[in-house]
């Protein structure tokens, strides 16, 4: 992990309230990076914004040091960060955090995610050669995003959306579900809101699906110095407390608390 | 002309008088992938408790103006754990290591404190101020006659320097520095976070899972000088300044309201290389305003009025 200082390429609204930032860092800078890891990003200028914000990483160049993040306008720190300009310097954390996990076992992956989640996964194929299918849950249409770039790269790529504006009509892990009566994965790789974990851990008991998931907290330092990005996992003796940026974010479904 | 930036407070020689403050550097390691952490003064490690603490429910940390509110709760592996897994790595610092010293009531301390006697631990820093547990922490802070007594039982069972660390939640906190001073105190370290919660109108629901927390960052700076310069003036033992410190300008401002040596908190979650950058501007405020020994700052504010 690096502390380093990034070069805003592209920064653009992408769909509804959701941005896509490039930027390029030094060459060795990402050459470790895992698809799951993110970068803590310090939002310029704002005295009174402190700290820095987390973000997955969508796509990563370790040659060229260029990466992208995707994220959702929500606060204060996003709002800034969407009026950032080409040519603009951040300060970036990054890679931090435990990634996804795939070795040579698995076959087929099924990559899930809702909303936002979409952005780590967004990076997957780009590590791993596996066949894909990409299931994203989005709220309507206008919040769409990501799809289409994983056209290449996986053999299925299944939209839902809430109130049926676009794909399947219904919940991510509905059309899921449809698809593991039929078709059984080697893992599942997921990042999304709560209700959408919740309701993937039972599908992954149910279908007997080992899954991982990419868990969201608010972060401090988001290097695992200060300890208030706590994740509730079931530890040897009982309920226990993990963090989210040092001991994740990633984790496997069966230890988190939903 | 080079500077001396070492300070001495106790019999301990501190390299530098930038102190990382316990709970922003963990024991040390996860700094270490950034910066050499034996550049500076001295570490404050994460509380420390008899036994082990998962903490409070999440969210733990909320974002102020210029500020940020944290509710950690003293999560830690307990003392005893610490001791096995942990104080191996420690031992092998190059810098001056305080064990921060927590619990719920006065024998908490004094446990701790026995199990970390014969370690390399160069001073134990008494947490009786920490906003996020019910019992204990500040409940002993805030009350003259608890934090003497804690102090007492601490100083009785340590082999080493106690340091008292006070809140500016206490009423009248000179009078608490006054009553752990008379204690049997060696320093002082303030101030802790400030008790504070704040509000998310989206979901109507506080942010913190802990409804509360304790106030950091440059916003209680102000704060935290008058409260340094107050306790400084009233004691005879040393004040380690803390309270929002971004810069060597910020910990200069501490020295010079009485403080013998500072502490950052805050500033090294927000940039793991905070530290190093301020014991480096320290010294080229130092170098700048003429100052050949930095410990010749402490309590040199010039003050017409008295």
């Amino acid at each position: 992990m690096f502390k380093r200082c990034a070069q805003i390429i592209r920064n653009e609204e992408i769909a509804e309230s959701v941005c896509r930032m490039a930027l390029k860092t030094d060459a060795g800078a990402l050459s470790g990076f895992i698809p799951g890891q993110f970068a803590n990003i310090k939002v310029p200028g704002r005295g009174e914004l402190l700290l820095r914000r987390p973000f997955s990483i969508s796509r990563a160049d370790a040659k060229t040091g260029e990466f992208e993040i995707s994220y959702r306008i929500a606060g204060k720190g996003t709002q800034e960060m969407s009026k950032l300009r080409a040519g603009a310097k951040i300060d970036a954390l990054l890679p931090l955090g435990k990634g996804f996990r795939l070795s040579d076992g698995e076959r087929l992956v099924y990559l899930v995610g809702g909303g936002i989640g979409v952005a780590p996964l967004l990076a997957v194929p780009g590590k791993w050669k596996k066949e894909y299918r990409a299931f994203f849950g989005y709220r309507n249409a206008g919040c769409a995003f990501g799809a289409d770039e994983m056209n290449g790269s996986c053999g299925d790529v299944v939209i839902a959306t809430d109130d049926g504006s676009a794909g399947y009509h219904g919940f991510v892990t509905q059309a899921l579900e449809e698809r593991l009566r039929a078709e059984k994965p080697d893992a599942i790789l997921a990042c999304g809101p709560l209700p959408m974990l919740r309701e993937l851990k039972r599908l992954a008991v149910e279908y007997g699906v080992p899954a991982q998931v990419s868990m969201e907290q608010r972060m401090g330092c988001g290097f695992g110095a200060c300890a208030v990005c706590a994740c509730a996992v079931n530890g040897a003796d009982g309920p226990d407390y993990k963090k989210v940026c040092a001991d994740g974010p990633v984790f496997d479904i069966n230890e988190v608390i939903l | 002309m080079a500077v001396d930036m070492s300070v001495k407070i106790c019999g301990v020689v501190f390299k530098n008088p930038v102190i990382a403050a316990s709970g922003t550097f963990s024991f040390g390691s996860d700094h270490a992938r950034f910066i050499d952490v034996n550049t500076l003064g001295g570490i404050a490690l994460k509380s420390l408790t008899p036994e082990k603490r998962a903490g409070n429910s999440p969210p733990r940390i909320a974002e102020t103006a210029s500020g940020m509110i944290n509710s950690v709760g003293l999560q830690n592996p307990g003392v005893r754990e610490f001791k096995e897994k942990i104080l191996p790595e420690v031992e092998k610092l190059e810098t001056v290591v305080i064990a921060n010293v927590a619990g719920g009531c006065i024998g908490d301390y004094v446990r701790v404190i026995e199990e970390l006697n014969d370690t390399r631990i160069d001073m134990f820093e008494l947490n009786i101020s920490c906003p996020n547990v019910k019992l204990g922490g500040a409940g002993i802070g805030t009350d003259a006659d608890t934090a003497a007594k804690c102090a007492q039982a601490a100083k009785k069972a340590a082999k080493k320097p106690v340091i008292v660390k006070l809140t500016p939640a206490a009423g009248d906190i000179v009078r608490i520095a006054k009553a752990v001073e008379s204690a049997g105190a060696d320093a002082l370290s303030l101030i802790n976070t400030l008790p504070a919660m704040a509000v998310d109108l989206t979901t109507k629901r506080p942010v913190l899972g802990n409804v509360s927390g304790g106030l950091s960052g440059p916003c209680i700076k102000p704060v935290a000088l008058k409260m340094v310069y107050d306790v400084s003036r009233a004691v005879k033992i040393p004040v380690i300044g803390m309270g929002g410190i971004m810069s060597g300008e910020d910990a200069a401002e501490f020295m010079l309201c009485g403080a013998s040596a500072v502490m950052t908190g805050t500033a090294n979650l927000i940039d793991p290389e905070a530290s190093p950058r301020i014991i480096g501007e320290l010294e080229s405020y130092a170098e700048t305003a003429g100052i050949r020994n930095i410990a010749s700052l402490t309590g040199a504010l010039e003050v017409d009025v008295e």
